[in-house]
This record gives C-alpha cells, structure tokens and sequence, in this order.
C-alpha cells in the first residue's frame, strides 16, 4: 500500500468501516511511512473535534408539543376506530333482524297471516271494505317492526350514540337486505300484493328501528 | 419498556402504543436535534425539522418495517423532509453556501472576536467548513461520525452504493480539513 492508498482509506478508517484485511494494511503502512502518520494525527484531531462543536439544546416545550401532538391523534385514531365498530353493529343488528323476520315467516307464513289478519279485522264495521293488499300491508308491518324492534332495543342500548341514524340505517339495511327473500317467497302472489306487503315491511321496519334504537340508548331495557 | 430494543418499540408504536413512541421519542431526542443542529447549521430549522421527524415517524408508523434499524429509518426521515424544504424553499443556495445567518443561533452563544480562545476559533472554521460540504456529504460525515452507522446504511439513507458513500466520505472528510485549515 502506498501514501495515496492509504489516505484514501483515512475516512473509512476513522468510521470504522475499513474490511480487516485493509485495517492491517493501512495500519502496518502509517507505522512506518512518518509523512501518513502525521497526516492521519491531523485527521484524528479533526475527527474529535467534530464532538466539540457547541449544539443548542432543544426548547423543552417541543417534548410537550410533539407527545401532545400524537397523543391528540392517538385519541382520533381511536374515535375513527370506535365509529367504525358501531357501524359494524348496526349492520349486524341488521343482519340479525333479517334472519328474525324470516324465521316469523317460516313459522308464520305471509299468506297465513294475512288471512288470519283479514279474517280477523274484517269482523269490524271499518275494515269490512277494505282490499286485501290492505291487509298484505298490515302484516308487512308486523314482519318488519318485531325484529326491528327486539334488535333496537339490544343494539340501541349497546351503542348509546345517535339512536335516529343507527336506527335509519339498520332499517334501511334490513329492507334491502330482505327485498330478494319476499320477492322470491311472493312470487306466486299478484305484484300489487307483495308490493303492499313490502311498503309494510318497509313502514315497520323504520318504526321499529327508530322506536327500538332509541328506546334501547335511553335504557328502556334494564342492563342484563 | 426502556430495555426493549428499538424495533420492539416501533412494533408497539405501530400497533398504536402512545408510552412505546414516548420511549423511544426520548432514545433519539437528543441524538436527532443534535444531527439536526449540526446538518442544517440553524438551530430554529433544526428545532421545526425536529418535530416533523418525529410526527411523521407515528404518522407513517404502518410504513415500518423491522429489517431496517429505526435509526437508520430516523435519520431518512429527517433528511428527506428537509431535501423537500430545500427544494420547495429554494433555500439551497443560502444553506449549502453557509452564510453567515445559517449559524447565527450556534455563533450568538459564543463569545466576542476579542475574547475568542484559540479552541473557539477552531471549532468557527470546523462550522463552517462542514456548513460548505454539499449537503449528502455533510450528511454522510454526520451520520458516520455522530450516530456511526455503517456505510451500508448511509447507502440506504442516500440511496446509492456503498462504494459512492466511501468515494463521498472521503471527498468531504478532505474538504473538511481544507476548510478547516483554510
């Protein structure tokens, strides 16, 4: 190794970054080479006295204002984390809701109860004229606001939020979520029934999801 | 949590441990401000590039990944923020020439030309030498003398071959010493 070599390796010396086998050689050079020993002494004091250099301290405040900072965002992360849970819910409240409102109809057919219904209110002065998609309306009514109403009341008191929009939503998401289920078991029906028993389901389901929603945030329904 | 590793905390700053970032917030603190300081030669821009490292090392904590030492991913951070601000500032020119603002927060603690000690003169020259070494160089001689990273990291940092950080370290360790001298 010769001058040039090594105080091209002066830098990764200094650092520690020179491979063993060029460490031995820059080392066994600068033992005997005067000129690259006094040259490597100059590179050394420079080295430390880089350590020297006065550094300003940084204004304690900043640790408050950066902690705080993330602190604040940590909070919102959560506040985003947790709305998101609560419209996880609703939408299992209306996917429960669903599945209650087709077990009433696998017990209790529509045509069922719709002559069960008719019979049954036609017995009264009022009711005696009316038409029968009247009466697919009414039962609509039952098969959307019972379940609507049972996972309200449970999810209502489980979120405690904004009952009306929880509410709204999962009736909404209920109607739509069942639409296929009462075309497919209506099909056999005129359209203008199944269209009366759909405006039921629809009518009740709202009712029931904001009565239910918001009687279950305002604790109606004692803790279990 | 102090006896936890770096990438242990990063794991729990990632997974949205606030007392993990805390921790590791007072690891770095001083060693960052420290190469901040000295790499911008501004101690007021270093304070603000302090803080933006630092928030944007929990803003883009999903971002971490554990192969790499978070020191190294620190100081990236660091770096690349203030390239931006040079490049949206246009403020290059006045930093890499090292005028005499970019030091006046280190130069007003020290004491007057009369009563200046011969230690005091070396350590003017030694700023401002280093604040004329373009800005990779300058950040290379920190990073390697400060927080001895490798030169295979520093690559990283720069994105570049290891050779070209040896070729850098070498080039501004002699403009140092001319500066120095001069």
């Amino acid at each position: 190794m010769d001058c040039n070599d090594a105080q091209s390796q002066i830098a990764a010396y200094l650092s520690g970054d020179l491979a063993a086998e060029d460490l031995r050689a820059v080392e066994g050079h600068v033992a005997s080479c005067e000129p690259c020993r006094l040259e490597l002494a100059a590179f050394r004091r420079m080295w430390a006295a880089l350590a020297d250099l006065p550094v300003a301290s940084l204004d304690p405040t900043v640790d408050h204002q950066i902690l705080a900072q993330v602190a604040a965002e940590v909070g919102e992360a959560r506040k985003v984390s947790s709305a998101a849970v609560r419209w996880r819910g609703v939408g299992l409240a209306a996917l429960v809701a669903v599945a209650l409102s087709i077990g009433n109809s696998l017990l209790l057919p529509y045509e069922v109860a719709f002559q069960w219904c008719s019979r049954t209110l036609r017995a009264y002065a009022p009711f005696v004229d009316l038409p029968d998609s009247s009466f697919f309306f009414v039962v609509g009514i039952f098969y959307g606001l019972v379940p609507l109403v049972v996972v309200g009341l449970l999810s209502g008191r489980l979120l405690e939020t904004r009952p009306l929009v929880h509410g709204t939503a999962a009736s909404v998401a209920f109607a739509v979520l069942i639409l296929p289920y009462v075309i497919i078991v209506c099909s056999a029906l005129p359209g203008l029934f199944t269209l009366s028993l759909m405006g039921g389901i629809v009518l009740g389901a709202l009712s029931g999801g904001l009565g239910g929603f918001w009687a279950g945030a305002h604790r109606w329904l004692p803790a279990h | 949590m102090s006896q936890a590793s770096d990438q242990e905390l990063m794991l729990a700053v990632k997974a949205g441990d606030r007392a993990a970032f805390e921790a590791l917030y007072r690891r770095y603190r001083d060693r960052l401000h420290a190469f901040l300081v000295r790499y911008t030669g501004d101690p007021a821009t270093a304070q603000d590039f302090f803080q933006e490292t630092f928030l944007r090392v929990f803003r883009d904590r999903a971002r971490y990944e554990p192969r790499a030492p978070f020191a190294t991913w620190l100081f990236t951070i660091a770096r690349n923020l203030y390239l931006d601000h040079l490049k949206g500032a246009r403020r290059r020119t006045e930093v890499l020439a090292g005028s005499p603002t970019a030091l006046a927060g280190i130069s007003d603690t020290r004491p007057g030309p009369l009563q200046e000690t011969e230690a005091s003169e070396w350590r003017r020259r030694l700023e401002a030498a280093l604040a004329e070494l373009p800005e990779g160089d300058r950040a290379i001689l920190l990073l390697s003398r400060f927080e001895g990273l490798r030169y295979a990291e520093l690559a990283g940092i720069l994105g570049t071959s290891e050779g070209a950080v040896k070729v850098r370290a070498h080039r501004a360790l002699q403009a140092l010493r001319r500066g120095f001298l001069a």
